[in-house]
Formats: structure tokens, C-alpha cells, sequence
């Protein structure tokens, strides 16, 4: 599992990350939202040891990343799959890294496989698409079979199969027992993947809950066609529910579609259309960002 | 420690630049052999009196001490530049493992390759010499050592790049950094009173690596001297590299 505490970093009199304190589980995939500049990156660089804390702590595993007995067993990460260098081949990158962890070659050409690189294994990582090197990147990730992953916008550049196949992998890895953190800005992504959600902006944590709760929370109204429309306003309204108006629906909220079926039935209401409204958990992330 | 220095090897190995400074290497080679021909051109037209070939390392040594430190500067300038550092920095428990990793490689590496480029450099020296009394035996006093000495000194200089690139960490800042800084000395050298001109220009590492050999008249500071101001070099070197990447956010 993953620690935030307290954790600070300031850069002169800015803040990029302020007082942070959030727990990663695992057995289930959390979400790191927030938009460009919040303090995502920043945030998991401190996790990982890279960047220097001002104040507050992070922990892997109960300890600080400098602390790991074996980091590369412990923890994988993927910040930026463009942090290669060109020159190398697939395998001969992957096999580097895994010697510094101490990780035998066979699991090189393992965790190629499992990414669907096997064929460009010889190949050198300059000719590879932004696709491929996510790909490669989720590679070095899994070598040391680590028990927390970290991974920072991992969908950015991937096609909608690669998408498909990093949601159902970190979603199985997570099933394993592991802990899975991903960043990104796109609330949607993360409402498929994500079974919790952190979120912060300007450095700050504003949420941190479970996405089904988020989306129960935000704007969910019932919308309502009616060709008497007035009468069941003033049923509804007396009902304790709250009714917009809008051109020839009402939106309802306060009331259940059951309830707002069960008062117009009740009082001779005829209704044509009664269907429940979610927010999107795009809306909601405007709406508790703003 | 050990996993992290095969790490390193696999990485200096799997890099094309690390082939392109060594193919660039063989052109000390070929400067040796060109200049041992025109000195040996000069003996033959004006007899004896004119500057000796000796080893012939000489001619070149400059050359392949900044070459060697390229070999250091790029075996972690394209970690910096790509930003591949953070992936290397996760998987070790310490950043300066990383520094002494990389330092061991590349000083293994330049000190048998910089081995191998002297004695080649040597024989084509006494190759072109031929029968002239202006070359010099491996049974000469000073000659074997001043060979051997050569690949101290590429080591020391490897070793020096690799360290200026880590605390500028720009490709282009520590190219620069190492030709100007290896040869500096012998430059400011002549604008300094005595005896701090000869002080100052024996502290080049080709000054250094000379006066370790015992080749006379090479500098200031002698044998022990000068393989104190080399080792002084390395280990000054790596501590800043150490503390700057352990101390930087990365």
C-alpha cells in the first residue's frame, strides 16, 4: 500500500503540492485525478523518492522508498514512456533494467509477451510508436512483478484496443491483490477503471472517495414528460421535491423515479417518459474543481 | 551493487555512441602515424637533431584523453536528456549507486580500451620509425610505463566526464565542460608566473599520466605525485557527482 502524509513540496513561494494525506489500497485500483498542473506528477515523483519532500512523507510498504529492501520487487513505475533512450532495443532496455533489480533475462521476454511487444523485441525503441512505448513502459512496470504500481497518465497515446487491454490488465493486477495508483485528467477513463478516486487541484486534496459515490452525489435528477405537466408540478413540489421546467420536461430532484411514477399515478398524472439522470463524472469533476 | 554495475555494462554496451567514440579513437592512431612519418621525413632530410618520436604517444595523447572523456559524458548525458534517470533511479536503493556503477564501467572500459589504443599507437609509431634511430624500445626506461600509464589515464578522464555530466547534466554543457576543462591547465598555463605555470600545467590529465610513467622532464610533481593528483581527480569527482544526484530532485 501506499502512505501520503502531510507531504508538501514548495518550489520557492509556490506550492505545487500542500498538506497531501491520502491512503492507496490494495486490492483495487485508484484513480489520481486532477487537471494538467496539479500536482499529480509531483506528487508520485515524491512516492517514488525522486523529488525531495519540504515537509510530510510518503510511504511504500509502511516505509520510505529509500528504505526498500529491493525496490524494482516492490515497486513499479511508469512516469513518462518517453523517458527512453532511442538507441536501444526493446529487450536490451528491459534487460538493463532488470539486471540493476536483479531479475533474471527470462521474465525480459515474459513481460514483452505480455504486452504485445514480443515481435518488436530486437527493434530499436526510436522507431516505436507513442503506443509501443506505453507499451514498454507497462513492461518495465510488471519486470520485478512488484506488489504496488504506479503509473503516471498511462492511457495517453494508446488506441482504443491498447486502452481496452491496460484497463483489463491494471483491473486483474489489482484482483491479484496489488496496489494499482494511475494519474490522469480524464475523469471518464478513470470512472472504467478506478474504484476509488483521489483527486486533488492546485495541490490540494479535494476528494477523496469511491467513483460510485461520487456519481451518486453529483446532479442526478429524474427527467419527466408529462402532458400535465402543471398538476404534477404542484404534486411533486408538495412532495418536498424541487422541478425545473425545461421545454416541456420537468427535471426532477428529491424525489426517485419510483416515487415521482407511484405521486403521478396516485393523482391521475398521465406520464410518457420518466428517466433517471446521472452527471457524468466528467460534469462532477468541473463542477468540485471549480 | 554488483547487479547495478551489470546493469550499467549492458546499458554503456547497448549505446551506439559508445561505438562511435570508439572508432573515433582509432584516429589517434592515425595521427600518431602521421606525425612519427613527418618527423622521421625530417630525420631523413636533416639528419639527427630534430625532436625524437620516442613512444609516439605523445602526439596524440590529448586527443584521446578528451575522447575518453566524451566516452563518460554520454555514458549519462542521454539518461539526463531523455530523462530515463528517474527510471534507472527507481530500481536502486541509492542514487549514488548509480554514479559509482557508471563510473566502474566506464573506467573499466576506457582503461582496457585506452590499453589496447596505446600499444597499438606504440607499434605504429615504431612501425613508421622503421630502422631510425628516433623511435624508442618497450625496454627503454620510462617507455612500457608511459604505454601502461596511458590507460590510467583514460580511465581517470572517463571518469571525469562521466562525473561533469552528471552535475551539469546537458549533453551539450558537458562536451563543451570536457574539452575545455582536460586541456585547461596546459592553456592558463603560460599566462601564470613561475613556478605556478609549471605547477598549473602539470595538472592536465596527459601531464599527469606522463609523470606517472616517469617519462622525463614531464611535469612538476613526479611519480607518486602525480598518481595522488589522478586518484584525487576520481575521488573528488565522484563525490560531487554522488552528492549532486543524491541531493537534486530528479
Amino acid at each position: 500500500m501506499i502512505q501520503v502524509i502531510e507531504l508538501t513540496k514548495a518550489y520557492g513561494s509556490t506550492r505545487a503540492v500542500s498538506e497531501l494525506t491520502f491512503d492507496v489500497n490494495p486490492g483495487q485500483v485508484t484513480g489520481f485525478l486532477g487537471h494538467n498542473g496539479a500536482g499529480k506528477s509531483t506528487t508520485m515523483r515524491m512516492i517514488l523518492g525522486l523529488h525531495k519532500p519540504t515537509s510530510g512523507k510518503a510511504l511504500i510498504n509502511g516505509v520510505l522508498k529509500r528504505d526498500l529492501r529491493n525496490p524494482m520487487r516492490e515497486v513499479g513505475a511508469m512516469l513518462d514512456a518517453a523517458e527512453v533512450q532511442g538507441g536501444r532495443s526493446a529487450f536490451d532496455h528491459l534487460h538493463a533494467l532488470a539486471y540493476a533489480g536483479g531479475i533474471e533475462r527470462r521474465r525480459v521476454a515474459q513481460v514483452l509477451e505480455q504486452v504485445g511487444l514480443a515481435g518488436a523485441a530486437r527493434k530499436r525503441i526510436s522507431g516505436f510508436s507513442h503506443g509501443m512505448r506505453q507499451r514498454l513502459g507497462i513492461a518495465a512496470v510488471l519486470l520485478g512483478d512488484p506488489g504496488v504500481i504506479i503509473l503516471d497518465e498511462p492511457v495517453n497515446g494508446l488506441d482504443p484496443d491498447g486502452i481496452r487491454w491496460l484497463r483489463k490488465l491494471l483491473r486483474s493486477l489489482a484482483a491479484e491483490g496489488r496496489t494499482v495508483l494511475l494519474s490522469s485528467h480524464l475523469m471518464t477513463e478513470m470512472s472504467l477503471t478506478a474504484d476509488r478516486l483521489v483527486i486533488i487541484e492546485r495541490g490540494r486534496l479535494i476528494e477523496d472517495t469511491t467513483v460510485a459515490e461520487l456519481l451518486a452525489r453529483f446532479r442526478s435528477d429524474v427527467l419527466v414528460r408529462s402532458p400535465h405537466a402543471d398538476r404534477l408540478t404542484q404534486v411533486l413540489q408538495a412532495a418536498g421535491a424541487t422541478v425545473r421546467p425545461a421545454e416541456g420536461e420537468l427535471l426532477v430532484t428529491g424525489l426517485s423515479a419510483s416515487a415521482i411514477g407511484d405521486l403521478a399515478y396516485a393523482n391521475g398524472c398521465a406520464v410518457h417518459e420518466l428517466a433517471p439522470r446521472h452527471a457524468s463524472l466528467e460534469e462532477a469533476f468541473i463542477e468540485i474543481t471549480q | 551493487m554488483i547487479d547495478v554495475v551489470a546493469s550499467e555494462w549492458l546499458k554503456l554496451r547497448s549505446l551506439r555512441s559508445t561505438y562511435y567514440v570508439m572508432a573515433s579513437l582509432l584516429s589517434a592512431v592515425v595521427l600518431t602515424g602521421l606525425s612519427a612519418f613527418s618527423i622521421s621525413r625530417y630525420y631523413d632530410l636533416n639528419g639527427p637533431g630534430g625532436a625524437p618520436v620516442g613512444t609516439g604517444l605523445s602526439t596524440s595523447a590529448d586527443v584521446v584523453f578528451v575522447l575518453f572523456g566524451v566516452l563518460g559524458v554520454l555514458a549519462v548525458s542521454g539518461e539526463f536528456q531523455s530523462g530515463m534517470i528517474r527510471l534507472s533511479l527507481i530500481r536502486i536503493r541509492r542514487p549514488w549507486m548509480l554514479i559509482v556503477a557508471k563510473a566502474a564501467v566506464v573506467a573499466a572500459v576506457a582503461a582496457v580500451a585506452g590499453q589496447v589504443l596505446a600499444f597499438a599507437a606504440y607499434f605504429t609509431a615504431q612501425a613508421v620509425v622503421g630502422a631510425r634511430p628516433i623511435g624508442a624500445s618497450l625496454s627503454d626506461p620510462a617507455a612500457l610505463p608511459e604505454v601502461l600509464a596511458t590507460g590510467v589515464g583514460a580511465a581517470v578522464a572517463a571518469v571525469t566526464g562521466l562525473c561533469l555530466a552528471t552535475l551539469l547534466r546537458s549533453t551539450a554543457g558537458a562536451l563543451i565542460s570536457v574539452v575545455a576543462v582536460m586541456p585547461g591547465p596546459a592553456m592558463i598555463e603560460r599566462f601564470l608566473p613561475a613556478p605556478w605555470n609549471d605547477w598549473t600545467g602539470s595538472l592536465t590529465i596527459t601531464s599527469l599520466t606522463r609523470q606517472l610513467a616517469g617519462v622525463p622532464d614531464s611535469g612538476a610533481f613526479g611519480a607518486a605525485g602525480a598518481g595522488a593528483a589522478l586518484l584525487g581527480y576520481v575521488v573528488i569527482l565522484i563525490l560531487l557527482a554522488a552528492a549532486a544526484i543524491t541531493r537534486r530532485d530528479a
